[in-house]
């Protein structure tokens, strides 16, 4: 359920913890897309949901309540992914111990999915704003809802689009 | 693959759990990680701040119990220094409860960050160091029995630190502004 129009403006501490348990609850799927089409492996899921967490709670103070909540994250949330996805080469997670990595991803459900895994290969070879639209054009956000997320013109988001999904068609082709 | 068909595997997401993770342990992890850095930070300044009122302090009533009037530049300083402490912890504040509409206006935010830490950490030769060797040469010379050897500690100290704030710079800032600017680049 939306809180929309809740502002976080010189919240408590303890106000400011419950909610964002009930954002990481309510919008956890949003997370888990945008971590999942940000990095490949398991152990860098879990890093990456950890750094969208932490610029979440960073962020929270600064939350106007002008847009809707859901909008918001995902804006907070792709942006943390942006600048994470840059530093993803540095990540040597394939040799850490399962033992030492804080593990947050439970379900090995996601991983069964053929075709869902494959399209997100997909959507991971594309560039960190393909990315971006291609997350948002799926979850059903209009143009002027991505073009207020990103931050670019409505048109542009059109004309990017169009490119991300005959990107999208041919690398389902080559496949 | 036609993008209704990826659209159908992606609504997969929403018909059933294909996913889950630990709220509660991300939560505890997050909050508590950043609730302690918080702390931390906001100890440092304070501590910082009124150390340098409290130098500022004894350096005046020093100077003008024992007639040692260089003392009273030094206290000048060190008010100097605790003034900007305090107006770099309000920028900081200030910069927390900002909120950035969208992700390009966040990169911009960042960059802008970025160039500013930037540009400070390249001139703290001439606001902090500089001030602070010339008041240790100043200092020893109007001792009443000059000890060289830590002046020189003093300034050979200063300048390790001096070249570290650079190296920082090089290494860690640039790249990362070249980077969001990269990131710019893309979303225009």
């Amino acid at each position: 359920m939306e809180i929309a129009g809740e502002s976080a403006i010189k919240m408590q501490e303890n106000q400011r913890r419950m909610l964002f348990k009930q954002w990481l609850t309510e919008h956890k799927g949003l997370l888990f897309k945008v971590a999942r089409s940000f990095s490949r492996e398991p152990s860098d899921h879990d890093d990456l949901l950890q750094e969208i967490s932490i610029q979440l709670w960073n962020a929270m103070p600064g939350f106007r309540g002008e847009a809707k909540v859901s909008t918001w994250i995902y804006k907070v949330a792709l942006f943390a992914a942006i600048t994470w996805s840059r530093k993803e080469t540095k990540h040597t997670s394939t040799t850490q111990s399962l033992d030492d990595a804080d593990v947050f991803l439970t379900s090995s459900e996601a991983s069964k999915n053929d075709s869902l895994n494959w399209l997100y290969a997909q959507i991971r070879q594309l560039n960190e704003i393909d990315r971006s639209l291609t997350l948002l054009m799926l979850d059903g956000y209009s143009y002027e809802e991505m073009s207020q997320i990103l931050g670019i013109s409505q048109s542009n988001v059109g004309v990017k689009i169009s490119r991300v999904k005959l990107k999208l068609a041919s690398l389902s082709e080559e496949k | 693959m036609e993008f209704e068909k990826m659209q159908k595997i992606w609504d997969q997401q929403n018909e059933r759990t294909v996913y889950a993770f630990d709220e509660e342990q991300l939560f505890n992890k997050v909050v508590k990680k950043q609730s302690s850095i918080s702390k931390m930070v906001g100890c440092f300044e304070w501590t910082a701040i009124l150390t340098f009122i409290g130098l500022a302090g004894f350096s005046f009533i020093e100077g003008i119990n024992k007639a040692e009037y260089y003392q009273l530049p030094l206290s000048l300083l060190f008010i100097g220094l605790a003034v900007y402490m305090f107006r770099d912890r309000h920028q900081r504040l200030a910069l927390l409860n900002s909120d950035t509409k969208t992700v390009k206006a966040s990169v911009e935010h960042a960059i802008t960050t970025l160039s500013y830490q930037i540009r400070r950490q390249k001139n703290i030769k001439w606001w902090f160091f500089i001030p602070l060797s010339l008041v240790a040469i100043y200092q020893n010379y109007f001792a009443e029995t000059p000890m060289l050897w830590k002046t020189l500690l003093a300034l050979t100290l200063m300048a390790g630190l001096y070249w570290l704030t650079q190296r920082e710079i090089r290494c860690k800032f640039l790249p990362k502004r070249k980077e969001l600017e990269s990131i710019r680049e893309l979303i225009d």
